[in-house]
């Protein structure tokens, strides 16, 4: 067997050639997304299976935590891990009702978790020691808190046992961010001193958002104010991305617009306004790389660049891993079915989900990763009405 | 193109390093599974377990070859033989 034998004339060998690369732009995108319709179609066994996988490292996260031990999981990583987990399972109970009564104590579980003091550590580390919850009357911003704060307010949203203390707890601080956000003229309020995220003001304005939904309170002011202000001032008119970091009062980049604020921005966006969701989303989509049947997200826009950090992940050939992944969750709830498979066949192929014991994980991602998935993957019913 | 009788049939060298990548490609994901569930690629501190990263990305490195290269080398070796078989026709009805 000589495919490419020296007794063939050329014609003969391109034409094998041809038809063998055309076999694998064919044969590999399928192969790495046999799943992606099922989960763009909102599949509840998919969801289930890494619902499963999710609630089991909780599960281990609890006994570790219950154990006499200090290396427990804490800070950033475990603040998203947490609160991703909270969002993805109240996903699932909003596209699949019957999930409720099962899932909800479990999302009060996580979003709980995500709101512990020790999870933000970090911000209060930047801030000189000051706790978010602590200077609730303070303008300084703590904007990372919005992050468990979302995931509470998804809690209370679906789970009517929520307890009444944490409820107090969260509307202080849900009354903290409308304060300061209604007092910025830039839309931002500031994650460290001097520096503001547009990405984690979104947080804000989705955590304001759904405090509105699950307790009745009119939120509508502040939101229209903030949704007129991302526009304004967040966005960059030439590629449509939003700057990563900028200075939360005069509105100046701190850095350059990239895909990967973009993209979670546009996520988190959802919650409170679909308008800005979907600007966001296009901007993401414009940056959208395609090859092969396969898809991802550019971190930086034409004529900016920059390496990899901790919001972008690794950037390799300029996509980024986080821009591409949490890029799933504007595709899915954004209706663009064809980028949303191309961008879970690349999910896929570095991802490498498996399935044992009726449980899906991904293999490369960790908790973090799985959490992340979960959310990203079922996005779309959490969009704001 | 069946063997003749009594003759050891070839196995070319491309379907021997195919078969050992594909090998690979599975003893590696099951090391990566056992130790990605075991160990995880963080501490709970969140600092990387450098040789179970260094596992995943052996892992992908040979995923990635499996992927493109087992539909590649496939179709070249179905289409090759195929081109063959019909050159060898173009030819014997020439003749």
């Amino acid at each position: 067997m000589a495919p490419l034998d020296r007794a063939k004339p050329w014609g003969v060998r391109l034409v094998v050639l041809a038809v063998a690369l055309t076999c694998v732009r064919l044969i590999t995108p399928w192969w790495c997304g046999r799943d992606a319709a099922r989960w763009y179609d909102g599949d509840e066994t998919l969801g289930l299976q890494l619902a499963d996988e999710v609630l089991a490292f909780e599960a281990s996260d609890d006994a570790a935590r219950a154990a006499p031990t200090s290396n427990r999981f804490a800070g950033e990583w475990a603040l998203v891990t947490h609160q991703m987990t909270a969002l993805g399972l109240a996903q699932l109970c909003l596209a699949h009702p019957e999930l409720r009564e099962r899932l909800a104590p479990e999302i009060t579980r996580a979003a709980l978790k995500s709101f512990r003091p020790e999870m933000r550590a970090f911000g209060t580390r930047a801030w000189g020691g000051e706790d978010a919850m602590a200077s609730l009357g303070s303008a300084h911003g703590h904007a990372y808190a919005a992050y468990p704060a979302l995931a509470v307010g998804m809690a209370r949203l679906l789970d009517p046992a929520f307890p009444p203390s944490m409820a107090k707890q969260h509307d202080a601080l849900i009354a903290a961010y409308e304060r300061r956000l209604l007092a910025s003229p830039t839309g931002l309020i500031e994650t460290y001193p001097g520096e503001a995220y547009p990405t984690d003001t979104a947080a804000v304005a989705g955590a304001i958002a759904v405090h509105g939904r699950a307790t009745g309170v009119d939120h509508s002011r502040v939101l229209a104010q903030w949704a007129g202000l991302v526009a304004k001032v967040q966005i960059d008119r030439a590629s449509g991305l939003v700057v990563q970091r900028m200075g939360a009062f005069d509105g100046r980049a701190h850095d350059a617009p990239r895909g990967s604020g973009t993209a979670l921005g546009a996520y988190f966006a959802g919650f409170a306004d679909r308008h800005v969701a979907a600007q966001l989303a296009q901007g993401v989509f414009s940056s959208e790389a395609a090859f092969f049947g396969f898809g991802a997200i550019r971190e930086y826009a034409p004529g900016h660049s920059g390496p990899g950090d901790v919001d972008s992940g690794p950037v390799l050939l300029g996509v980024s891993v986080s821009a591409t992944g949490f890029a799933l969750a504007v595709a899915r709830a954004s209706g663009r079915r064809e980028s949303f498979e191309r961008l879970y066949r690349t999910t896929e192929l570095f991802g490498a989900p498996v399935v044992s014991a009726g449980r899906m994980r991904f293999l490369s991602g960790g908790p973090i990763g799985n959490a992340l998935l979960l959310a990203l993957l079922t996005s779309g019913p959490e969009l704001a009405p | 193109m069946s063997p003749q009788p009594g003759r050891q049939v070839r196995v070319p060298g491309a379907a021997w390093a195919l078969g050992a990548i594909v090998v690979l490609y599975f003893v590696l994901g099951a090391l990566f599974e056992h130790e990605a569930q075991v160990r995880g690629l963080l501490s709970p501190t969140g600092a990387p377990n450098i040789d179970v990263v260094a596992i995943g990305g052996a892992y992908l490195l040979v995923r990635i070859a499996v992927r493109f290269g087992v539909p590649f080398v496939a179709a070249l070796a179905g289409a090759g033989r195929l081109g063959a078989v019909l050159l060898e026709r173009a030819r014997a009805r020439r003749q």
